[in-house]
């Protein structure tokens, strides 16, 4: 009896086309549905968002013509903040490589906490290390090794990293890492010496404390290099 | 009624050198530092998931700022001339194919 009922209420329909073809497109959709979820599901892995140890926030400024300390302020920007492998992707798939930043201009990548400048709590006892990219065409991805070693927190004392900052100068391109204790000899020098692995290079690099660029800019001198 | 107690069958010798209580199953997703909750990504981990569906998006913060970098003057640039488009080369299908269905 059933499944006469059944086969009558099937059959019924189709003697109409319109309500045939009706029927048709939901059951393509809903296949269509289905294989979209499976797929979702082959995916699960890749959809989950990796957390990192840290929050960053990328910082932007530009300066076009002589800077100093107040109008350099004005400009600085903060961009975006992220907080997993994933929407770190997201910005540095999409943002504009260094290698066209236009000359004055720099990207600043520091833990959401620390503001790039001198003055703030955590740089006041701290220094960086800085790196002239001398091979315009390796810039990029020294830039994206060196970002990657950050926010990955593969320094030996990443706590001790603050941030760190592409300049596109005039004089020369600079990579500068940011720490927080400058008198600690051990902790700075091993993550100088990682940073010259991270980025492949030879040539010395030096270390110098805010502290003396605050007070000279131009003649201040390093404290270590490596 | 009289119940029958067994004991819990434990194996007395416990020497469980495999498991790794510092690693998540399956490998290490997380590293972690000896004695702390470091969250680490090399190099190689990090590229993996740089083409995930969930790393492509551009955040409409970074729009704001190739809007502000566009916005200053911009330095001056050699004019870059157009690259010729490559020759577009004629590609008939060769008698061959066109009677291959008899």
């Amino acid at each position: 009896m059933t499944s006469k009922n059944e086969v009558e209420c099937l059959v019924e329909p189709t003697s109409s086309e319109e309500t045939t073809t009706t029927t048709t497109t939901t059951t393509n959709n809903e296949t269509e549905q289905q294989q979209e979820q499976s797929e979702e599901h082959s995916l699960d892995q890749n959809l989950i968002k990796h957390p990192l140890q840290n929050r960053w926030s990328l910082w932007y400024d530009y300066q076009s013509g002589k800077i100093n300390q107040e109008n350099w302020v004005d400009s600085l920007k903060k961009v975006i903040t992220f907080d997993s492998v994933e929407d770190f992707w997201c910005v540095f798939n999409n943002l504009p490589n260094v290698s066209n930043l236009k000359q004055g201009s720099s990207y600043h990548l520091f833990k959401e906490d620390i503001e790039p400048k001198w003055e703030h709590e955590s740089n006041r006892k701290g220094g960086k290390w800085v790196v002239m990219v001398k091979d315009k065409s390796r810039c990029d991805n020294q830039w994206l090794q060196s970002v990657m070693a950050c926010v990955g927190e593969t320094f030996d004392s990443s706590e001790d990293i603050c941030g760190i900052v592409y300049n596109s100068r005039k004089s020369g391109d600079k990579i500068s890492v940011w720490t927080k204790t400058a008198y600690d000899e051990k902790v700075t020098k091993d993550i100088g010496s990682y940073l010259k692995k991270v980025l492949e290079i030879d040539a010395t690099i030096t270390y110098t404390p805010h502290q003396d660029s605050i007070r000279s800019s131009k003649s201040a001198k390093y404290l270590y290099d490596v | 009624m009289s119940s029958t107690t067994k004991a819990i069958p434990v194996s007395l010798k416990i020497d469980r050198n495999d498991i790794n209580f510092s690693t998540s199953v399956g490998g290490t997703l997380y590293g972690t530092t000896p004695g702390g909750t470091k969250i680490v990504y090399d190099r190689n981990t990090l590229l993996q998931y740089r083409n995930s569906p969930l790393s492509k998006t551009p955040p409409p913060e970074l729009a704001h700022l190739t809007e502000a970098m566009r916005s200053k003057k911009p330095i001056a640039s050699t004019p870059t001339k157009p690259v010729n488009p490559p020759q577009p080369t004629p590609t008939k299908p060769t008698d061959e194919e066109m009677f291959q269905m008899e």
